[in-house]
């Protein structure tokens, strides 16, 4: 093979692996150079990112080894992550306990609601915020923000005694009206994804609809949120995330229901778990059952993650979020 | 009556936001204000939440007899916060950072590195410290003779401190999932020509990151800074938090009951006052080094 041979061969590869960028006339010195740092650069990266994504992921796949073990075995120093024997078992015992039929329904409905809700309000709001000439803009936008480092949990005893004193005590209505009204679980954040991704719209959007003889309400329920699909994937998967985790709303405001919500159920199944060594003989409820139970309660949002995952990042490049 | 066009559109636009601000006056604004009132008083009937006025005493009480408070609580609050705060926004600008210049895989990390946020409750965190992480991680990355060595060469307590910020290390990490999000973001919105004119003036990828994409980052790291101390002071693992909350809806603190929703209250607006100074001091020194694209230095 002659030289120029190979050096065509190189050129080639190197345009596949830079998509095209090779110039022919460069020395072959500087192609090898050239994508050979590149090629090292990427392999450091690659390693990085890997180091960091296994210290990531060693909680997760340390909780799934424990949920298979028993319970002498993850003080065991010998087993550290593969189970001596499978205890399948961990996961028909947490199962019964978080009492699945019961509670999945009612905590999918605290979810999904709200955070419906949520999404309708807080685009609203944040269209208004956005869009529209709103007397003192700023000096609500600026309180909207103040409310977002506000936490919630502080208030907790006046709004109790608020929803007490107009008798809606044990209803689920002091989670629903916050998040109707834009407020709820980080409404704030809502309000500013909406109101950023709004405020990027060419404004000949409404001017057009506005020839064609739509009102502001019509203008913002048929063309403009129809077209904040990025921005609503982001707030409705945040909003349904977070709400599967909170314990501070259900907890307090769901009265004799809140025990069926998964998240205190869990904490629940933790308790036993925790009292199990004290009293022997009672329900065999051990620290790797709570653990299965862990592992249970997180797989709905895991999946839901992973199935809407590039949408949803997608969503939060597109929300000029960060503008 | 006829409006102008003007005030028919404030109208409009008001109309538009007055859910939010409907409920900020009866969700937020009552309940401040009722806590606030709260926090001049010591409860006597709990029942109906009736009480005493016992004037300045419960923000006295916070600095002369609470012996958890300030020298525990807020302590370990704050320490937090300057362990946190710097290690996640050095951690999420680089992870951020690699992605976007990988090509295999990005995809497949910026998932994982986004997992947490999806998964992390309270009780499952709870977990996770059953699952022994901690002792984990720190036995990845410190082996014993590295222990051996750090308390040879310093104190008990920065050697003590080193360790505990270790062995904390994936459970900070963990929290700055939204952050890698928002830098992701923020640089696929820088734009290319910046980096071409700059590869033509013959810049290397150091300098192009240093001169070009640090400065048009900064919005975002001033987004991220305050997101990470408001995550971090109000998160549900800030012992703060706990504590006030022990005393606001009562819960045990060892096998003591504490319950004083009047103190808890008081401790509250003490603490949120904390937060907003920080953010304020860290606003505006923060605000000098933020470069807006838009603006112009006349």
């Amino acid at each position: 093979m002659s030289i120029g041979h190979v050096r065509k061969r190189l050129v080639k590869t190197a345009g596949r692996f830079r998509k095209g960028s090779a110039s022919k006339n460069r020395p072959l010195s500087v192609i090898l150079g050239a994508d050979l740092r590149r090629i090292v650069s990427q392999a450091i990266a690659l390693a990085f990112l890997g180091g960091l994504a296994f210290a990531f992921l060693v909680p997760i796949i340390s909780m799934i080894a424990k949920s298979f073990m028993t319970e002498p075995q993850i003080v065991d120093p010998t087993v550290r992550w593969i189970p001596k024997q499978f205890v399948v078992a961990n996961y028909s015992q947490a199962a019964r306990f978080l009492n699945l039929q019961r509670s999945l329904p009612l905590t999918v409905a605290v979810a999904v609601i709200p955070s419906f809700l949520q999404v309708v309000s807080c685009s609203l709001v944040g269209y208004g915020f956005a869009r529209l000439k709103v007397p003192f803009k700023e000096v609500l936008f600026s309180l909207v923000l103040l409310t977002f480092i506000i936490p919630p949990q502080t208030l907790v005893a006046p709004v109790y005694m608020l929803y007490r004193n107009i008798g809606l005590a044990n209803t689920p209505l002091p989670i629903l009206i916050p998040c109707a009204l834009g407020h709820g679980l980080r409404g704030a954040l809502f309000i500013m994804v909406f109101r950023q991704f709004f405020r990027q719209l060419p404004w000949e959007l409404e001017e057009a609809a506005r020839v064609d003889g739509c009102n502001e309400f019509q203008t913002y329920w048929r063309i403009m949120l129809p077209l904040a699909t990025p921005a609503i994937t982001v707030v409705s998967l945040f909003s349904l995330v977070w709400r599967w985790n909170d314990q501070t709303d259900s907890s307090i405001y769901l009265g004799p229901n809140a025990e069926w919500v998964l998240v205190n159920r869990l904490d629940i199944l933790l308790q036993t778990a925790d009292k199990f060594d004290a009293r022997a003989g009672a329900e065999n409820i051990t620290v790797t059952v709570f653990i299965a139970g862990c592992v249970l309660f997180i797989l709905p949002p895991l999946l839901l993650y992973m199935r809407t995952q590039n949408r949803f990042v997608e969503g939060v490049e597109r929300t000029g979020l960060v503008e | 009556m006829r409006l102008t066009l003007s005030q028919r559109q404030s109208v409009v636009g008001f109309l538009f936001v007055s859910p939010w601000v409907l409920g900020f006056v009866l969700l937020l604004a009552s309940p401040l204000l009722s806590s606030f009132i709260l926090s001049f008083q010591k409860i006597t009937r709990i029942r109906d939440f009736v009480g005493d006025w016992v004037g300045l005493s419960n923000y006295a009480r916070a600095f002369t007899h609470d012996p958890e408070f300030i020298p525990v609580k807020l302590r370990e609050s704050t320490t937090d916060l300057f362990l946190a705060v710097p290690v996640i926004m050095v951690f999420s600008l680089g992870a951020a950072y690699l992605l976007s210049r990988t090509i295999l895989g990005a995809r497949f990390f910026r998932a994982i590195f986004f997992l947490p946020v999806v998964l992390a409750s309270g009780p499952v965190l709870k977990g996770l410290r059953f699952a022994d992480v901690d002792s984990q991680i720190a036995s990845f990355v410190a082996s014993p003779t590295f222990i051996e060595v750090l308390f040879d060469m310093f104190t008990p307590e920065v050697a003590g401190f080193i360790v505990n910020a270790i062995s904390q290390m994936t459970m900070i990490l963990w929290r700055s999932g939204v952050q890698i999000l928002l830098y992701l973001a923020g640089f696929k919105s820088i734009s290319s020509s910046y980096y071409e004119a700059a590869k033509v003036d013959g810049a290397t990828e150091w300098e192009m990151f240093w001169k070009i994409t640090l400065p048009l980052i900064t919005p975002i790291m001033f987004v991220n800074v305050i997101f990470t101390i408001v995550d971090s002071f109000t998160g549900p693992f800030n012992s703060t938090m706990s504590y006030i909350m022990w005393y606001i809806k009562g819960g045990y603190d060892g096998a003591k009951l504490l319950y004083d929703p009047g103190y808890g209250a008081a401790l509250g607006w003490m603490y949120f006052l904390l937060i907003f100074i920080v953010i304020l001091v860290v606003s505006v020194n923060f605000r000098k080094w933020v470069f807006y694209t838009g603006e112009r230095a006349d």
